[in-house]
């Protein structure tokens, strides 16, 4: 009996053979098992490396954080450049790493899946591919590199990512500034396997316009170890004040601010405008 | 058979033992299969239930679950939201659990949104497992009875249904990505239904195996429904040796071979006519797009195809006889209406060409649109039958190919490992396209196709539709109005040769060895790197050489025998010109053909005095170019067994060798010649007489009244004397040309 072959069954090529028709002439007299004419396909070797480990650990969207070897991880450069009708072009540069837009929601497979874009801390925005575009305003950008199955690759427990500061204002209408924007003017953080992912951590923008706080004043809530950026913007000439931590930034008027610290108290923290007396938000560190 | 066909075959087999020889290497074959039958036919097409679940599958993060169902519509979700809790008490996490827990026909496992990788299945075999003793494909994979399944479900599939009996599989999801199983390149099949009569799959994804995502094998009854299956070695979809199948609303893409594969379909209808009661697979509304080929059908047997896309591929469709071990070969009754197959102009040969395809299947990056073919095939082309008979190709739209719209060639028997002489020439008849759009899409716009119609010419009671465009040959056998009734039908044994020369170098594809042929344009040969052209260019040269030596040797006063070869060297030029890929659908071959026939009919007349018999021969050889340009070009000559280049190749190898000794032999002059000063040299350094009258050469002259005049009896410069009046049948005679001058002279 001879075996049953499936599939070539495509596409026939074989046309081919056709002439050769007879070739009869050999086989009648053998008679032997069938055999193919056709040429071997590909290998059919099955996969059995892994995708990495699955950790407890979640990033602030809630994706869990899949580790790999840092020998093996893929690396992410991004940079930013100002865009002429506004907000950033940024363009990533990926190691050990392909965008595989196409098998989004699959198994998470070594080296591939997209990038996740978090502006000032919030996730906005997915990259399937090197290029992007960020609308003005932000202040910061991490890209985090993410599995077809949303996972966040990681190395040494922190997420795959690198931060750039979105500095100066992104032109918004550009005023002509030839020298600025052939260069990048924001200088491209990179932090390719990043190692210590939450650098800027969280980051909180305030603007205080005369005795109001935009957004109003409410809490934050910090896990304790956790890393926040304050980035405030007055109209006058100020200073903010962390209670407890005991930090202070300086506030000109109209130039942002940037305040950093890593939560390591737990409590409740008022953030407050030395001359002015306003309240900005709380922090509530658990 | 009458003695002549059977010359003919005899002539056939010889050609082919020869091509066979080049064409046998040393074969592996694609994908092996324990031996399987055709079910006996008693079962039905399976009927989806709707009621509660009988099992249910779903994962236990709420959280993710949440995310996935939060933009179903309100009642679909709310049913996923209550089937996940009765899931939490009393379902299973992974698939193969639930079709484990199947303990009677007739149940339902519901499978609810997630990504379901069945770690379980995943472990490499061990134990018994490990130590199976079964053949090993020549790929390394073991050929595994069906007891060996069973005894190890999870050494080749990741999820395994073995017998089970109307067992229905449905994703619960809004759309048929919400549930996808990934095998992550990690085992042959996806999903296996293995004598699991009455099987019906709905509503989810397969993806990412080294052979096919979901295969169902020797089924009586079976459903695919809304499914999708992607990036596979070979196939999307496989359907073996089953019967009483329903594929509808399906979708493949990313596969080596094809998306769908209805794979010997029961054999139900062989022996009879167009008229059949039923089909054994029925396809309706899926989608085949971004694989080698969209749908392929090695003994795909009474399949009816209908209503489906097959685009983007190398090619729509294929079915066809030229692979062992399928039951029901030779492929036969596939039925395709209403379909729409275009723009099947992918090439992924390069992928071959530059190493791609020999990395191992998860490195290849076929979710980024690599493909590897794992056969050779023609890219551009709608609908490839390689060997197949009764099919029926009607009312489809089949447009924008870069190659051809249909393509047919035979696949002799032997190819597919069957000895017997009577089978040799049972493909490709009966094959009928009618009705279908050819070069115009649905809306009307036209998007050609660069050829409608390649067929190699072999085979009885194929037909085409008489609007067919751009075709070779350019004379096609018509299709009536009924089924049955063909005008201008042909029965031939062989295709044309050069066409065959063609698919014998372009069947020297290994993707392992990663071999493109060189000379077949399938893999982006172009000009003279085509065969076809070379062979052209071959032939003219050698033709050219001779004809001009003979010409200039033998006819050199002629006037006429040099017009006509000036027409053959221009027709030998127009020859290798239509060879071109771009040409040869065009009048140019045939009026090639034309100008080389009037030469050789020309020349042959011309010769007639000299060499009655090369004469002849050369007369003959020009009638079969004439009707080899009228068979091309204007009506395929019926009742003739071979085509006419057939035997026009055949004779044209012993005229030149014939040529090249006429033209080239020195023999002493035969006949009188009558110069009037005897004594100086022979004429042959003298031009002929403006105003000569008399056109045939001397050689004929010499019984005329004229040259039996007293100078006949002189001869002059011959070495050795010869009888004067006998010339005429000297096998060669150097100074034929000089004699018509010298009869003028006399």
């Amino acid at each position: 009996m001879t075996r049953a072959t499936h599939p070539r069954g495509a596409a026939t090529p074989l046309l081919s053979l056709v002439l050769v028709l007879a070739a009869a002439l050999p086989l009648a007299g053998c008679g032997g098992p069938a055999t193919t004419h056709h040429k071997p396909g590909t290998t059919h070797e099955e996969a059995s490396g892994s995708s990495g480990t699955l950790l407890p650990a979640r990033d602030e969207s809630g994706h869990r954080l899949r580790e790999v070897p840092a020998a093996t991880a893929p690396t992410v450069r991004v940079e930013a450049r100002p865009d002429t009708e506004g907000g950033w072009n940024i363009h990533l540069t990926v190691e050990r790493f392909r965008f595989t837009p196409d098998s989004t929601g699959g198994a998470a497979l070594p080296g591939r899946g997209h990038a996740r874009l978090l502006t000032d801390g919030r996730e906005t925005a997915r990259l399937y591919g090197d290029w992007g575009h960020v609308p003005p305003g932000a202040r910061t950008l991490t890209v985090r590199l993410h599995a077809d199955d949303h996972t966040v690759w990681a190395v040494a427990g922190a997420p795959v990512q690198a931060t750039v500061r979105l500095d100066g204002a992104p032109a918004a209408p550009p005023s002509p500034r030839p020298s600025d924007t052939a260069t990048a003017p924001a200088p491209a953080t990179t932090a390719p396997p990043s190692p210590r992912p939450t650098e800027t951590g969280r980051t909180v923008t305030l603007t205080i316009a005369g005795k109001t706080v935009e957004p109003p004043p409410s809490r934050i809530e910090l896990k304790k170890g956790e890393r926040l950026t304050l980035r405030v913007t007055g109209d006058r000439a100020d200073t903010v004040h962390v209670h407890g931590y005991d930090r202070e930034v300086p506030l000109s008027p109209g130039v942002p601010a940037a305040l950093t610290l890593t939560a390591d108290r737990t409590g409740l923290f008022e953030v407050e405008t030395h001359e002015s007396g306003l309240l900005l938000t709380q922090l509530v560190v658990r | 058979m009458s003695w002549t066909r059977r010359i003919v075959l005899a002539f056939s087999v010889v050609l082919a033992a020869l091509a066979g020889a080049l064409l046998t290497a040393p074969g592996a074959q694609a994908h092996e299969e324990r031996p399987v039958t055709f079910p006996d036919g008693s079962g039905t097409v399976p009927q989806p239930r709707s009621g509660e679940p009988d099992l249910l599958v779903c994962k236990t993060d709420r959280a993710d679950f949440a995310r996935r169902i939060s933009a179903f519509p309100a009642p679909v979700k709310a049913r996923n939201l209550a089937l996940l809790d009765r899931c939490a008490r009393e379902g299973y996490r992974h698939l193969q659990e639930a079709v484990d827990a199947v303990d009677r026909p007739g149940m339902t496992i519901a499978v609810l949104p997630g990504l379901y990788e069945e770690e379980p299945s995943l472990p490499k075999p061990t134990g018994a497992c490990a130590a199976l003793k079964a053949p090993n494909s020549s790929f390394g994979y073991q050929i595994l009875s069906y007891e060996q399944q069973r005894q190890c479900p999870h050494n080749q599939n990741l999820v395994a249904i073995l017998g089970k009996k109307n067992l229905q599989i449905e994703g619960t999801g809004a759309s048929r990505l919400d549930v996808v199983f990934d095998a992550k390149y990690q085992k042959l099949n996806g999903i296996r239904a293995d004598q699991s009569d009455g099987v019906y799959f709905r509503n989810f994804t397969a993806q990412r195996t080294t052979f096919n995502s979901l295969y169902v094998l020797a089924a009586d009854g079976f459903v695919i429904d809304d499914v999708l299956t992607r990036w596979n070695d070979e196939y999307g979809f496989l359907t073996f040796a089953s019967d009483h199948g329903l594929y509808k609303n399906c979708e493949s893409y990313g596969n080596g071979d094809s998306g769908i594969y209805p794979g010997s379909a029961s054999n139900i209808n062989d022996g009879r006519g167009y008229d059949v009661p039923r089909y054994s697979i029925e396809i309706t509304g899926c989608r085949s797009h971004h694989n080698m080929v969209g749908y392929s059908g090695t003994a795909g047997d009474s399949v009816w195809v209908h209503d489906n896309e097959f685009d983007h591929n190398m090619g729509g469709a294929s079915m066809d006889s030229a692979f062992p071990g399928h039951p029901g070969l030779p492929q036969n009754h596939a039925r395709f209406e209403r379909n729409l197959i275009h723009d099947n102009n992918q090439n992924y040969y390069p992928y071959v060409a530059d190493g791609t395809c020999a990395k191992p299947p998860v490195e290849r990056g076929y979710e980024r649109g690599v493909v590897c073919p794992q056969i050779s095939m023609p890219p551009g082309t709608g609908i490839i039958t390689a060997g197949g008979n009764w099919n029926l190709y009607e009312d489809n739209w089949v447009y924008g190919h870069q190659r051809a719209a249909f393509y047919l060639n035979a696949v002799p028997a032997f190819i597919r490992g069957e000895s017997a002489w009577a089978k040799q020439f049972d493909t490709s008849h009966h094959n009928r396209y009618a009705g279908n759009h050819l070069g115009v899409d649905r809306a009307g716009n036209s998007r050609p196709n660069r050829t409608d119609v390649w067929w190699d010419g072999q085979g009885s009671g194929n037909c085409w539709q008489s609007d067919a465009g751009a075709a070779s040959p350019g004379a096609l056998p018509g299709c009536g109005e009924r089924r049955g009734d063909v005008s201008g039908d042909t029965d031939r044994l062989v295709g044309e040769p050069v066409k065959l020369a063609q698919l014998l170098v372009c069947a020297d594809y290994n993707v392992q060895a990663r071999r493109l042929p060189a000379g077949c344009d399938w893999y982006g040969a172009r000009g003279l790197q085509r065969v076809e052209t070379q062979l052209a260019l071959g032939s003219a040269l050698v033709l050219a050489l001779t004809g001009t030596a003979l010409w200039w040797r033998r006819l050199r006063g002629h006037r006429l025998a040099g017009l006509a070869t000036l027409a053959g060297l221009v027709g030998l030029t127009l020859d290798v010109v239509g060879s071109t890929l771009a040409l040869t659908p065009t009048a140019v071959p045939a009026l090639a053909l034309l100008l080389m026939g009037a030469w050789w009919t020309l020349v042959g007349l011309a010769l007639r005095p000299t060499r009655p018999v090369f004469a002849w021969t050369t007369v003959a050889l020009g009638a079969l170019t004439l009707l080899d340009a009228f068979d091309k070009a204007v009506l395929m000559v019926p009742g003739i067994p071979l085509s006419p280049a057939w035997f026009r190749l055949l004779l044209g190898v012993v005229w030149v060798l014939w040529a090249v000794i006429a033209a080239g032999t020195r023999t002493p002059p035969t006949t009188p010649t009558p110069v009037p000063t005897p004594g100086t040299d022979s004429a042959p350094a003298t031009a002929p007489e403006p105003g000569e009258p008399e056109l045939t050469p001397a050689g004929e002259a010499a019984p005329t009244p004229a040259s039996t005049s007293a100078s006949a009896s002189e001869p002059t410069s011959a070495p050795t004397s010869a009888p004067t009046s006998a010339s005429a049948s000297a096998p060669t005679s150097a100074s034929a040309e000089a004699r018509p001058h010298e009869e003028g002279a006399a």
